[in-house]
């Protein structure tokens, strides 16, 4: 069910996330932030938060655009 | 306050992982959970404007702006006051800068909106950083 951040690599979606042993992991995806989170809350997790999904997590520069 | 630093994975990245100061914020009147990275070489918190949203702001009513990338790429979007609040600390009223062009995976927690307010300790050898009233 959960999913970890890194393989989770198809950009422009809102995840709702979990942070576990101090690393993300991915609980629900969608092209909305509301429906990931509603998604999230129906599979039980309320201590989410919501994220853009990305095809790298932390090799860019700030504010870079591609 | 004390945080943990994240542990994040990416292949591109000498050693293929980082640990990276994310913070998780409530935005807006609808407290809207969000997860910023706090980014000292920001000069405005950045927020994604889909996430302004859903969490009850219109950023169309806010001013409009454009800010440049560090490559010098136009970043369009409206600038904004939003509250936001730390793990249930009082929700702070600050200016951010909304837009959908943002391509970073986190918002972004800068020097107004942030830094102005909060004051930050980072400790990357033991794995945490402090957020303290500045």
């Amino acid at each position: 069910m959960l999913q970890e951040l890194n393989k989770f690599n198809k950009p422009g979606l809102w995840l709702a996330v979990i942070t576990k042993n101090n690393s993300i992991k991915v609980v629900a995806s969608s092209k909305s932030p509301k429906e990931s989170l509603t998604k999230a809350r129906k599979k039980g997790f309320k201590e989410v938060s919501l994220m853009m999904s990305s095809e790298r997590y932390a090799s860019w520069i700030p504010l870079l655009t591609t | 306050m004390k945080f943990n630093y994240t542990l994040i994975q990416d292949k591109f990245l000498p050693g293929k992982k980082t640990y990276l100061a994310l913070l998780d914020i409530n935005l807006g009147e609808n407290k809207l959970p969000v997860k910023c990275l706090i980014d000292s070489g920001s000069p405005i918190s950045i927020i994604h404007s889909p996430l302004a949203v859903a969490a009850g702001v219109t950023p169309i009513d806010g001013k409009k702006g454009i800010l440049l990338g560090i490559g010098g790429e136009p970043i369009k979007g409206y600038f904004h006051k939003i509250t936001f609040s730390i793990y249930g600390s009082n929700p702070t009223l600050c200016t951010v800068f909304l837009t959908a062009e943002l391509k970073v995976p986190y918002c972004l927690l800068g020097q107004i909106g942030f830094f102005e307010n909060y004051k930050v300790v980072f400790n990357l050898r033991k794995k945490f950083f402090e957020i303290l009233p500045a």
